[in-house]
């Protein structure tokens, strides 16, 4: 018997049996695991080569196509602040007058957290959503001198621009109702922001046409003590904003400043509120 | 054979393949009890990126070269303890053969082989590998593999003729 054979049968006869055999319990449920591991590894470092990729491009080509304007910021407008040059059509550019923009809460993946203005600021997202399709986000945070401060940005990544208003050192007058009503350049979109102070209990608009409307309360991220409102306006919205305490008595109010649409290709803003208009420019 | 594999699938292919994935590991890493182990680690190891598997129907191969694998690991770690224990020890390092095992000169030396001299032995004769097949496992050249078979036999004569003293 040659070697071959002679080592083909001692294999033979010390392997264990071939017998079917049944799985362990727990075999199918480590293999799905196993799977999922695997594949979020692979999203993992498919999502960081892609981002890496898109980086080294940005960085190649000399840094992004669009940027918020912070550069372009003018601190304590008086009135009517202009805004500076837009790229592109809005996606709300089609809104008619008297049309109130569809407005959804919630549903934006990444809110917009300006970064370039006041970086050591600790901005909160207090709501974010869309605006006729566009992503709209609001942040609350403290300014030493300013108080409470809040800021709305439009755009998934705030290229349509935004507005800060603050609850001190703006115009002088009443405290507990401070508001920003901005104009967003290429379409007639109207915001109004705002914070208020502990004695209001409700904000409402009520408009020239005789119709009230009563704006959402965002609640104050913790350490700070002014909650902030935003409510998106037909273009042409012109009536008064109140302030009412838990009777319903009057605190305070304040009239819509944005008297007509911003120019195109242009931001405006107002109010006893207002801080600072952004705009977003292409470089 | 799919990518997304029902439990009940799954157990199919756990009878099919891992009866002979366990005499694998047995032959190739020599102790029948971790053979189990390993087998049954290779299986969860292949099923899981069966769906990443370019031919699914290669399964066989791959739970093949995945248990050949964690042999070799198995006996890298097994190397180093025994290496621990005789340098804590101070004594003679291995277990001595079982009876029945002593008597089998053959089978005590395929266990003595190196690793890979052994599991390309047993790709070739147990599995009935061509050296291309046995090469795609071991993920090295024919030519390598012609070379550890070659080795592997002529010790294997040799210590068959010192000990038994035939040809």
């Amino acid at each position: 018997m040659n070697l071959e054979t002679r080592l083909r049968e001692t294999m033979d006869r010390h392997a264990p049996s071939l017998a079917p055999r049944e799985m362990p319990s727990g075999t199918a449920s480590r293999v799905y695991r196993r799977r999922a591991v695997a594949i979020a590894t692979t999203a993992a470092l498919t999502t960081a080569l892609v981002a890496g990729v898109a980086g080294l491009y940005r960085y190649l080509s000399g840094g992004p196509a669009i940027r918020p304007a912070a550069e372009q910021t003018v601190a304590r407008p008086s009135t009517t602040e202009p805004g500076v040059t837009y790229a592109g059509p809005a996606p709300f550019a089609h809104l008619a007058p008297g049309e109130w923009p569809t407005v959804e809460v919630g549903g934006v993946e990444r809110p917009y957290v300006d970064r370039e203005s006041g970086a050591e600021l600790d901005k909160t997202v207090v709501a974010s959503g869309y605006v006729e399709g566009t992503a709209w986000t609001m942040t609350a945070f403290a300014v030493h001198g300013s108080g409470t401060c809040g800021e709305l940005f439009l755009g998934e990544t705030g290229d349509y621009g935004g507005v800060r208003f603050c609850s001190d050192g703006g115009e002088p007058g009443q405290m507990d109702l401070r508001i920003a009503g901005t104009s967003f350049g290429l379409g007639p979109l109207t915001a109004y922001t705002g914070v208020i102070s502990d004695a209001v209990d409700r904000v409402v608009f009520e408009l020239a046409d005789g119709s009230r409307k009563a704006a959402d309360l965002l609640q104050a991220p913790p350490g700070l003590d002014a909650r902030s409102f935003v409510l998106f306006v037909p273009r042409d919205a012109a009536g008064r904003v109140v302030a009412l305490d838990a009777d319903g008595a009057l605190v305070a109010s304040e009239p819509l400043c944005v008297d007509s649409p911003a120019q195109l290709e242009q931001v405006t803003s107002c109010g006893n509120g207002l801080s600072t208009t952004f705009s977003a420019v292409s470089s | 054979m799919t990518g997304s594999l029902s439990s009940g699938r799954l157990g199919e292919l756990y009878e099919r393949h891992v009866p002979r994935a366990v005499a694998l590991a047995t032959l190739v890493g020599g102790d029948a009890h971790a053979a189990e182990d390993v087998a049954h680690e290779a299986f969860i190891r292949s099923a899981g990126r069966l769906s990443g598997l370019r031919d699914p129907s290669a399964f066989d191969a791959y739970l093949r070269q995945t248990v050949v694998n964690l042999c070799r690991a198995r006996a890298r770690r097994a190397a180093i303890e025994r290496r621990y224990v005789r340098w804590i020890a101070q004594r003679e390092p291995d277990m001595p053969p079982s009876r029945a095992e002593d008597q089998d000169v053959l089978w005590r030396a395929l266990r003595e082989l190196p690793h890979r001299q052994r599991a390309a032995v047993v790709l070739r004769y147990y599995e009935d590998q061509s050296e291309e097949q046995v090469a795609d496992t071991m993920r090295c050249s024919p030519r390598a593999v012609n070379a550890l078979v070659s080795r592997a036999m002529a010790t294997l004569r040799a210590r068959i003729q010192n000990e038994e003293g035939i040809t």
